[in-house]
């Protein structure tokens, strides 16, 4: 034996002697796996349903009138329902990473009533609603102060009926260092159906990370498109999952087209700060007839316009 | 044979070899799939009883081998021993010395016939024309075979012990 073989069996992880007595099964365990094996061979051997049906012409029509069948019912049972909230909006299909830290939770909290505080009821809770959102990366901040910057979150409320966009990290003043209380910017919420037919916008000021211009984000549902206008020059935004993005000047519109429908929004940021809230949150419905719970300091700063046509 | 004769038999190659053919899957897979492979190389046996040869135990570590192989293709995860080993499977505690963790990564490295080759002899005990046996080759090839694997194994551990060196992008990072 080589001095190779000798060290190859001191590597050897289990023994003959490692083994202990319940390690092995009892012969009977062994006897019924193998009863078993007979059993599903014999029944294997029985039903030969393909072949029998493709060996006849009367198996031939059988299998053709199966087949017609069940396309007919895939037709009649998929013809006119409504997509699902996951067909609708891709990233419902995604669940969110954690969540690095829990600064400037309270303050989003405290600094947006309505629908996402109804049911999302403590800090605690909209920390662990967080850690499960599903999150998309956002312009602001990819270049900045480490992982966790840059990343938005879409809530769901639990009946699915609601939908909250988050934006992590914008809208605060001052260096990117000192963002402690700016954890959580922007924050705007709709109802499910509201978000089927208008999207939804949040508008971040992201001076804080240097960035030349407002940050935006909106979820829109399948088949939408977005184009932004800046300047008087019109340029479509890619969607990734139902999100859209990018950086644009104060000035610029983002147009959100669902179905023959338009919905513009400037992408205007409050001149106040998001936080901390200046007066009680309100809730506005816009022409659309979609209510928007905003915060205190109206959180995205979003100036709603509606246009609507078809284009 | 009839049916009782037959139990009777399987239940004496169980008695003789299931222990051998258990801690031949556990060295190579996780307690649950060891199990598994354990009744799939029984059922096997009971199917082919005829087929099974006196001196069973190659016969049935090559039906354990055939089995282990299906799993690895249905679990790629498993088929890194050394993730095995460090895995530390419950009920046998390990420690691995760092010289012998080399030699595990360099085993690791090694294609499974080649594995197979020096394990069956060195871990299982078999001779040469039993290990040939369960690798389906004549004890002549096996030995070149083994020969072959030796060689490549050094050579892993040369791989092993030679530090990967620093690409351009580790230096910019």
């Amino acid at each position: 034996m080589t001095d190779l073989d000798a060290q190859i069996r001191a590597v050897n992880p289990i023994g003959a002697s490692d083994l202990r007595e319940d390690d092995l099964p009892l012969f009977d365990e062994v006897w019924l796996a193998v009863q078993q094996a007979a059993l599903s061979a014999r029944r294997r051997r029985r039903v030969p349903f393909v072949r029998t049906a493709l060996t006849t012409p009367r198996g031939w029509v059988a299998l053709a009138g199966t087949i017609g069948a069940a396309v007919v019912a895939v037709l009649v049972l998929s013809a006119g329902t409504a997509p699902t909230a996951a067909q609708a909006f891709p990233i419902l299909n995604k669940r969110g990473s954690d969540i690095r830290s829990n600064t400037g939770v309270r303050h989003a909290l405290a600094g947006v009533s309505g629908a996402l505080a109804t049911w999302i009821p403590s800090t605690a809770a909209l920390f662990q609603a967080l850690q499960s959102a599903h999150t998309f990366p956002i312009p602001a901040g990819v270049d900045a102060n480490g992982p966790g910057i840059g990343r938005g979150y879409l809530l769901e409320s639990p009946d699915g009926s609601f939908l909250c966009l988050v934006l992590r990290e914008l809208g605060a003043g001052g260096a990117p260092g000192s963002l402690v209380h700016a954890a959580f910017g922007p924050v705007v919420c709709t109802s499910m159906a509201d978000a089927e037919t208008d999207g939804l916008v949040a508008v971040g000021d992201a001076s804080a990370y240097e960035t030349n211009g407002n940050v935006f984000v909106a979820l829109v549902p399948a088949a939408a498109t977005v184009t932004l206008t800046d300047n008087g020059t019109a340029t479509p935004v890619a969607i990734n999952d139902g999100i859209a993005t990018g950086v644009a000047s104060p000035t610029a519109t983002l147009s959100i087209e669902i179905a023959g429908v338009t919905q513009s929004t400037q992408l205007a940021v409050s001149t106040e700060p998001w936080w901390p809230p200046s007066s009680p949150a309100t809730s506005s419905t816009n022409a659309a007839g979609s209510t928007t719970a905003s915060g205190a300091t109206a959180p995205s700063g979003t100036t709603m316009t509606e246009t609507t046509g078809t284009t | 044979m009839d049916e009782d004769e037959r139990r009777a038999r399987l239940e004496a190659l169980y008695a003789a070899h299931a222990p051998e053919v258990l801690v031949y899957a556990r060295r190579r897979a996780d307690q649950a799939t060891a199990a598994d492979v354990l009744s799939d190389v029984f059922v096997v046996a009971w199917r082919r009883l005829d087929d099974v040869p006196p001196d069973a135990l190659p016969w049935l570590l090559g039906c354990a081998r055939r089995a282990l192989l299906n799993y690895q293709r249905a679990d790629r995860r498993r088929s890194r021993l050394v993730v095995r080993v460090t895995a530390n499977t419950p009920g046998t505690p390990l420690s691995v010395e760092p010289r012998e963790h080399r030699l595990v990564q360099a085993l690791a490295m090694l294609k499974e016939r080649d594995r197979e080759v020096l394990l069956l002899t060195a871990w299982e005990g078999l001779t040469t024309r039993q290990a040939a046996r369960v690798l389906g080759c004549s004890p002549q090839a096996l030995k070149v075979r083994a020969h072959r694997a030796r060689r490549r194994l050094a050579d892993a551990l040369l791989a092993v012990d030679t530090p990967t060196p620093l690409t351009m992008e580790a230096c910019n990072d």
